[in-house]
């Protein structure tokens, strides 16, 4: 069973099996890869020359199928754990929505009073990966 | 609410670590349940009960207003 460390922002290698090794190792591959993926599609669109052409869908839904797997493998994960862990997360998870939602409706309002670009879309990604390690701390000080 | 996990597993001379063995959660759990910050689920009461052969309200004890004053 998983055991959280550093405050919950780590978890006890040791104290996993093999299995959720595994699991955890192909999610960040997973994780790597989408990165990757979505790094190259934004050189290639955003990029001085228009070396994609017209957007094939192809390259957009690549980089989230990656990130649904790695989703998909975390939930194995998850449901393989006990339900200490599973309160915690539950918990990080709707601290992290209501940041998320929060730092975004402020962002729009600002852009939009201020006329300023706050956010682009790696910002937005950075806001929530950033609310679920907070939702992970603050859950893991309420219980732990 | 707090519980006697941590009196009933001194009894049984059992670590954190062997009595989450025997309930199929992590040691962090055990931890978490005897030092109150976290309360179990029914059916985990339920298997923690069986485990030490008492009912569940004779583990578990609600903090219910007046109940220190009534007992002293």
């Amino acid at each position: 069973m998983a055991e959280i460390t550093l405050g919950g922002l780590w978890i006890k290698w040791s104290s996993l099996s093999k299995r959720d090794k595994r699991t955890l190792l192909a999610a960040a591959g997973l994780s790597g890869l989408a990165g990757g993926l979505a790094g190259a599609m934004d050189d290639l669109i955003a990029g001085p020359k228009d070396a994609l052409g017209p957007v094939d869908m192809l390259w957009i839904a690549a980089p989230l199928a990656c990130l649904g797997g790695m989703i998909w493998l975390l939930a194995r994960f998850s449901a393989r754990q006990d339900e200490l862990y599973r309160t915690l997360e539950t918990l990080a998870l709707k601290i992290a929505a209501v940041i998320t939602f929060s730092v975004l409706f402020a962002a729009m309002v600002i852009e939009e009073a201020l006329g300023v670009w706050l956010l682009k879309s790696d910002g937005t990604f950075l806001v929530c990966v950033l609310a679920y390690v907070i939702g992970w701390v603050v859950a893991t000080r309420r219980h732990l | 609410m707090h519980n006697r996990l941590h009196i009933l597993r001194a009894e049984h001379r059992w670590s954190q670590g062997e009595l989450a063995e025997r309930l199929g959660v992590s040691r962090q759990t055990v931890n978490a349940i005897e030092t109150g910050k976290y309360d179990p689920s029914l059916p985990l009461a339920i298997k923690i009960g069986r485990l030490f052969g008492q009912p569940v309200e004779a583990i578990f004890l609600l903090d219910e207003p007046g109940t220190e004053a009534a007992a002293e």
